[in-house]
């Protein structure tokens, strides 16, 4: 993967995990729409998957971009863990 | 028009009202919406939700491959027939099943991440008939 697809590969993560999160935003997507990812922060990255999503929607296929404005930090999920160690 | 059949009149209008807006309410309660996301070259990951009451009751996430001007099916995770697992295609559409002893919320959760990780390798094997 290039720079760019492992960009896109993170926040879709980040969008699916929101997405689980609350399932009825989703609703706001046209049905079978092609969702495309943006990233405000870096205008390259947007220009490419922009590039992209006009060669790969289908005739008459509905594009949506989610344009992500500021992402948290990178967290663990782990409440509570215990180290143990073999002797 | 007596007074008894003019109150059962009423009553059958607010029974109607009643069960028509009983129904209106569960028609909200479930909802189901179909898109695709953009993963890279020449793939994308389809996603078909299934919620209820906003909680999602049914998933499929599948990974496509644009080959020969065609979108095939590489990799799906679904939860159909009640369990959910991995159904894995060839290039001829013939698939074979892996059952995921996983819950359901894992599994859509595995689902998401494995193709949005591995597509590439998934790409790359489908292409080469593996």
């Amino acid at each position: 993967m290039n720079r760019f697809e492992i960009k896109n590969s993170m926040l879709v993560n980040e969008f699916d995990s929101y997405i689980r999160e609350h399932p009825e935003v989703a609703q706001n997507i046209p049905d079978n729409a092609l969702v495309v990812m943006l990233l405000e922060e870096d205008v390259e990255f947007s220009q490419w998957n922009r590039r992209n999503a006009k060669r790969m929607a289908e005739k008459d296929q509905s594009i949506v971009f989610i344009n992500i404005k500021k992402l948290k930090p990178v967290l663990s999920r782990i409440e509570e863990l215990a180290i143990e160690t073999a002797n | 028009m007596n007074d008894a059949n003019f109150f059962g009149f009423i009553l059958f209008l607010d029974l109607f009202d009643l069960f028509s807006y009983i129904i209106q309410i569960k028609r909200n309660d479930l909802a189901e919406k179909e898109y695709v996301i953009l993963s890279g070259e020449c793939a994308r990951k389809r996603h078909f939700l299934k919620t209820e009451k906003g909680k999602i009751i049914y998933f499929v996430v599948q990974l496509e491959i644009e080959f020969e001007n065609e979108w095939k099916p590489v990799v799906r995770y679904d939860c159909a027939h009640g369990f959910s697992h991995i159904d894995r295609y060839d290039k001829k559409g013939k698939k074979r099943k892996e059952l995921l002893d996983l819950p359901f919320d894992e599994a859509l959760t595995l689902a998401d991440e494995d193709i949005n990780t591995n597509w590439e390798d998934y790409k790359i094997k489908f292409l080469r008939g593996g």
